[in-house]
């Protein structure tokens, strides 16, 4: 959207995307000022989200784009058909998932009689979120290898989880504090998120075969776009990558 | 291996005369798939060997075959052209613009009369003859496109994206597909079971996938390997989607190539463009864009589509010399002849590449040429021509893993849509739960819960969470996927009240049209 563009556009829309861009504009401001102060946040904008995104994500948007940016049918929210759903479903459950080998997403939903019975317990002082680590990704046999907690509120229904280990299996539970009684109230599916990089074990066999070395570093070890949540490439593998696959 | 994705998300609005994200399939046609079955057609005109894999989404292949959506293209066509003579007596005097727009006009002219006279509206029947040559290996991907690690432990859904995107195929292409595109390269461990339950042999996944697997990919990504139940999985190469994809470093972004973003719909006065843009008010790109990317300013060049072509046929050159390059360091190092894969969104090219599928014409006759002269060259070949001439691949399982940002599930699940999951994947559930309650019904109920079973797939398309990510056209993604669950909803509840409105069904069965033979039971629990 060009600085011509925005000129184009009534004061109505124009507030609106100084809104959404998070824009102050200052009181009695000139359209061109509100114009120029929009243009700069746009453009910051467009920059932050392009940074956001890899390659094939940008090209993947281009498919959507068919105006710049934002379009004036976004920006006055006009919305074709109102469809109604509910928030929730008033039932006990509890769903996780894996963002990546770092972060999982939970998401729950007590029933309203299960909620109000448990906040009746006379001891009850608080709802807590249990992350437990598994040696196994089934329930029906495993070792907890360790476990963390953190405080929920009794209206939160959903929490993003920073993983302390990769290559590791997960499953979280609600739980009801009732003094020295922990009520549990609900328990996810396990899940088991990557290693997020070369397994020691790979480092290792590859470290005995100066060919496999090879074909790592040409695969593009180094151009991935993936971090690497603590497994280094080995520095050998690097120079290969130096030696084999940096030239263009 | 050339692998081309072509997909866009179900759009079809009956209810209004026009609607703005229908201009998503028009562009594609216009810009993308009429020059791709152009340069098939002149390839095999010319008897130029070589061939490809083209992935076709369930959801693209149901629009490209609706008969509404058919004739709107012709009629948004009929605009373009009206607005290309205009443009043509308005630059008439411009040494610079007449060209460009004369170029856009011939190109729209030809789009009607290619797509009307002589693929008779029907593009999939022409992509269909280029698959019976062999020119491509069409396979398909899950049938709405969601992505598919959200869903693992929904596994049943998975199970029915994958029959009715198999179903589909077939219908269209007249067999079943050999292989599959996960959307997104989206890869989950345990996925390539439901492949062989449904015969797929081989699916694509980013290179991480496979580099990062519990013991190492002895051949990297230069050969596919084969999961611990035989399916192959083909791992993406970084460099040469680096080389196409990349905006800055890439191809694509070289000066003399046509500048995707300035547009006559912005750029002309609203009095003269009104009635070629949404609503006549609704600025939005026209396809009408008359500069070069010329670099970092806004003081863009004219565009000059003979300097452009001439840099299509060095690109196309410079790529291939890099194949061999690298397929002459790797092929020492290992077992089999490398296989260099390289995957890209079939839309990038003409759409946001306007002169990408001159360049892959200028890849296969490049090729070909080498071929002939008996040059120690690449060779393109489907999956299908690889798998038959090589074999002894590694066993090894690939590891969780996307093309998306940071290699996983970040854009597909994050803050702005998170909140879509809660509802789709209860109405997985619900809609298990309506088989096992309904699991031998006829008529008006079997109607009802035929539709319920497409509006579940629906809510699950990867288009809807990424655009909302992306920031725009936002209450168009969001309204879609709180329409497929309240669509789903009224038919749950109303199931469960015994009372279903013929009128109301009717009305969605007509909009969401897609998926005409699903049935409901493939919803039943495993």
């Amino acid at each position: 959207m060009t600085r011509e563009r925005l000129a184009g556009l009534n004061e109505e829309l124009l507030h609106k995307l100084a809104d959404r861009l998070d824009v102050d504009i200052p009181e009695e401001s000139t359209p061109d000022e509100i114009i120029a102060l929009v243009s700069d946040a746009l453009e910051e904008a467009r920059e932050d989200h392009d940074e956001s995104n890899n390659n094939a994500m940008r090209v993947e948007e281009r498919k959507y784009q068919l105006a710049r940016f934002f379009s004036e049918k976004d920006l006055a929210s006009v919305s074709n058909e109102q469809h109604e759903i509910p928030d929730r479903y008033n039932e006990t459950r509890m769903h996780l998932m894996v963002r990546d080998p770092a972060w999982a997403f939970c998401y729950w939903d007590v029933r309203d009689e299960t909620l109000v019975d448990v906040t009746a317990d006379e001891e009850f002082s608080e709802l807590i979120l249990r992350i437990v680590e598994m040696d196994n990704p089934g329930f029906d046999d495993h070792t907890v290898v360790d476990s963390f907690e953190i405080p929920v509120r009794i209206d939160d229904k959903s929490r993003y989880i920073n993983l302390p280990r990769q290559d590791a299996s997960y499953y979280t539970e609600l739980i009801a504090l009732c003094g020295d009684r922990h009520v549990s109230i609900c328990r996810s599916n396990p899940v088991t998120v990557p290693s997020g990089g070369l397994p020691f074990a790979v480092t290792e066999a590859v470290a005995a075969d100066d060919r496999k070395d090879r074909v790592l570093a040409l695969s593009g070890l180094e151009h991935l776009g993936v971090p690497r949540f603590g497994s280094e490439i080995p520095g050998r593998i690097i120079s290969l990558i130096d030696r084999y696959a940096g030239s263009d | 291996m050339l692998v081309l994705h072509a997909h866009l998300p179900f759009v079809r609005h009956p209810e209004y005369e026009s609607f703005l994200e229908e201009m998503w399939l028009f562009e594609a046609i216009s810009e993308t798939y009429l020059p791709m079955l152009r340069m098939l057609d002149r390839l095999e005109g010319d008897d130029v060997s070589g061939s490809f894999c083209m992935s076709f989404s369930p959801t693209l292949v149901s629009m490209l075959n609706d008969d509404l959506l058919r004739q709107r293209y012709v009629q948004h066509l009929d605009r373009l052209i009206e607005l290309g003579t205009k443009e043509r007596e308005r630059t008439a005097s411009d040494p610079d613009f007449a060209p460009v727009a004369a170029m856009y006009l011939d190109l729209y002219t030809q789009c009607r009369s290619d797509f009307v006279e002589k693929y008779e509206q029907d593009l999939i029947a022409r992509f269909r003859h280029h698959t019976e040559t062999g020119r491509i290996q069409a396979i398909t991907t899950l049938a709405t496109h969601p992505f598919a690690p959200v869903y693992q432990n929904c596994e049943d859904t998975v199970r029915v994206q994958i029959q009715v995107a198999m179903h589909e195929h077939a219908a269209a292409f007249g067999s079943r597909p050999k292989g599959f595109w996960l959307p997104e390269c989206g890869y989950y461990p345990g996925i390539e079971r439901l492949f062989d339950e449904a015969g797929v042999h081989f699916f694509f996944v980013a290179a991480h996938g496979l580099l990062f697997g519990q013991e190492p990919a002895e051949a990297g990504v230069y050969a596919p390997v084969q999961c611990s139940n035989g399916v192959l999985a083909f791992g993406r190469d970084m460099a040469s989607a680096n080389a196409v994809w990349s905006e800055s470093e890439g191809y694509p972004g070289d000066p003399d190539y046509r500048e995707f973003y300035r547009d006559i719909g912005h750029d002309l006065p609203l009095e003269y463009i009104g009635p070629y843009i949404h609503l006549e008010t609704e600025r939005i790109n026209t396809g009408y864009k008359y500069y070069a990317i010329t670099g970092r300013t806004d003081q863009k060049r004219p565009y000059v589509a003979e300097r452009a072509r001439s840099k299509v046929l060095s690109h196309a050159e410079n790529f291939l010399f890099k194949q061999v390059r690298q397929c002459r360091v790797v092929s020492p190092l290992i077992d089999n002849v490398p296989v260099i894969v390289c995957p890209y969104d079939a839309e990038l090219f003409g759409h946001w590449w306007f002169e990408g599928v001159q360049w892959l014409e200028a890849l296969f006759r490049r090729a070909h040429q080498a071929a002939i002269a008996d040059e120690d060259w690449v060779e393109f070949l489907t999956p299908r021509q690889y798998a038959q001439t090589h074999n002894g691949f590694q066993v090894l399982d690939p590891v969780l893993s996307s093309w998306g940002n940071k290699g996983y599930g970040e854009v597909w699940l994050d803050g702005s849509n998170d909140w879509i999951y809660r509802h789709t994947h209860k109405a997985v559930e619900r809609m298990i739960d309506l088989v096992e309650r309904y699991p031998n019904e006829t008529g008006l109920k079997k109607r009802a819960l035929n539709q319920a079973a497409r509006e579940v797939l629906l809510s699950q398309a990867s288009d809807w969470p990424f655009i909302i990510r992306s920031g725009t056209t936002v209450s168009y993604a969001e309204s879609r996927v709180k329409e497929h669950i309240s669509n789903f909803t009224h038919i749950y509840d109303s199931l469960s009240g015994g009372m279903i409105s013929t009128e109301w069904l009717t009305k969605v069965e007509r909009r969401n049209n897609c998926f005409p033979d699903i049935d409901y039971r493939l919803f039943a629990r495993s």
